[in-house]
């Protein structure tokens, strides 16, 4: 295995500005809640829940801790880490699909809870969410247009999430995940390998939407298990092979997988298939948060940091994916 | 394309779940792919292997149909048959 920058493996630069990741941040809600609670309401095993998903727990954000709270600690988390003042941002984006207000954005609240003066907007490409802000964030370093950008992903999924539902209730949770990416002398964020299929976007959906009158439910989360799992197995695994060929990197170079955290047996099917080599490091932070969309991803890469097995400066392969359906990949550095 | 067979579809579970360790036999292929230690996402990649190496189209509404090792027999083979 190769060892970190400096003197470790180069990132294949898109052109413009380089950017790279400063500091990463989370936020964990106070109330955990494990299987026997949901396995209790669905009449079910616990051990269906574990043996299926992996997850064997998940938070539970409450009423006082609102989308915008959770999204503002984790960026202030990430903003220390970073050493970077709040009044310096140029951006903030916020990847969510849980803002309960149609209108306005939830980035515009989180950059004035932080102090900051910045251009912000919300992002929804669901459990893709994180890795699009990121290639939003690199492009505007890029173009000259942004030194200094914020990308969060937030959600509350139990907001949406239908308690009675088997095919989703054991798999979600409430989390919030930052990364603070700003200009940089090297790459430290590669180019994007991401697609989208429209054909495909009543496999993952909410329902009712805001035009049904019937008002039978409020919008609850709906997904077709085999048609997602299928369409991201195939799609998750080429993004991640495009987005090592792109950054011009090969198994040798990395030291981590970061899929979204959508199911530990998809993620251990997708190392299957890409045949990872055993000393690349496999996120598996769905055990403890659960699928927590947007936030799925830092929260990962995180926890993989957290515990030694990414080294400082190591390189990881992110690939989110989800509704859309979507699809987003790149190869970044992390500090 | 030959016949999909109680062996070829053996041969592509395999190559799905390396560790899997179960025989099909016909004694066995009526009972659930879930009994037969191949969950969901298994039976996802079996499906796509199956639709690339015979060449027949299983869209996803059909996956969940193929229940049985015999189910998924009947469906391909009827799909070959099909063709001209």
């Amino acid at each position: 295995m190769t060892s970190g920058h400096p003197g470790g493996p180069r990132l294949t630069a898109p052109p413009g500005t380089p950017g790279e990741i400063a500091g990463i941040g989370v936020h964990h809600p106070r109330t955990r809640v494990g299987n026997a609670e949901i396995a209790a309401r669905l009449h079910v095993d616990e051990q269906w829940i574990t043996s299926r998903t992996g997850v064997q727990g998940r938070h539970r954000a409450e009423d006082c801790e609102p989308l915008e709270r959770m999204a503002a600690e984790a960026a202030q988390d990430a903003l220390l880490v970073a050493g970077t003042n709040a009044a310096d941002l140029d951006c903030v984006i916020l990847a969510t699909i849980t803002n309960p207000q149609q209108t306005p954005a939830v980035a515009a609240r989180v950059a004035a809870t932080i102090g900051a003066r910045a251009a912000a907007f919300d992002l929804a490409a669901a459990c893709a969410g994180f890795c699009h802000g990121l290639e939003v964030a690199r492009s505007l370093i890029a173009a000259g247009t942004a030194r200094s950008v914020l990308v969060i992903g937030a959600d509350r999924m139990l907001d949406i999430v239908d308690p009675d539902d088997p095919g989703t209730a054991p798999l979600f949770g409430d989390g919030a995940g930052a990364a603070l990416v700003r200009a940089a002398h090297e790459c430290g964020i590669g180019p994007v390998a991401w697609c989208a299929d429209g054909t495909r976007a009543d496999a993952l959906e909410t329902r009712p939407t805001l035009n049904d009158s019937s008002g039978k439910s409020r919008p609850y989360l709906r997904m077709q298990g085999t048609a997602v799992a299928r369409w991201a197995i195939a799609n998750a695994a080429a993004a991640a092979r495009r987005a090592m060929d792109v950054a011009g990197v090969e198994w040798a170079d990395l030291h981590a997988f970061v899929p979204h955290q959508a199911n530990q047996r998809l993620t251990e099917t997708l190392v299957r298939l890409l045949d990872m080599p055993a000393h690349v490091a496999v996120a598996d932070d769905i055990r403890v948060s659960g699928n927590t969309s947007g936030a799925s991803v830092p929260l990962a890469v995180y926890a993989l940091r957290a515990d030694g097995r990414l080294p400082a400066n190591g390189l990881a392969l992110l690939v989110g994916f989800g509704a859309g359906m979507s699809c987003a990949a790149q190869v970044v550095r992390i500090p | 394309m030959a016949d999909l067979t109680l062996a070829a579809l053996q041969e592509i579970i395999d190559s799905a779940i390396p560790e899997w360790g179960t025989t099909l036999t016909p004694e066995n292929a009526d009972l659930p792919f879930e009994e037969l230690g191949v969950d969901s996402l298994a039976l996802i990649e079996t499906a796509d292997r199956l639709q690339e190496r015979y060449a027949v189209p299983i869209p996803d509404a059909a996956v969940d149909d193929l229940r049985t090792p015999r189910l998924t027999l009947a469906f391909v083979n009827a799909a070959l048959a099909r063709q001209p």
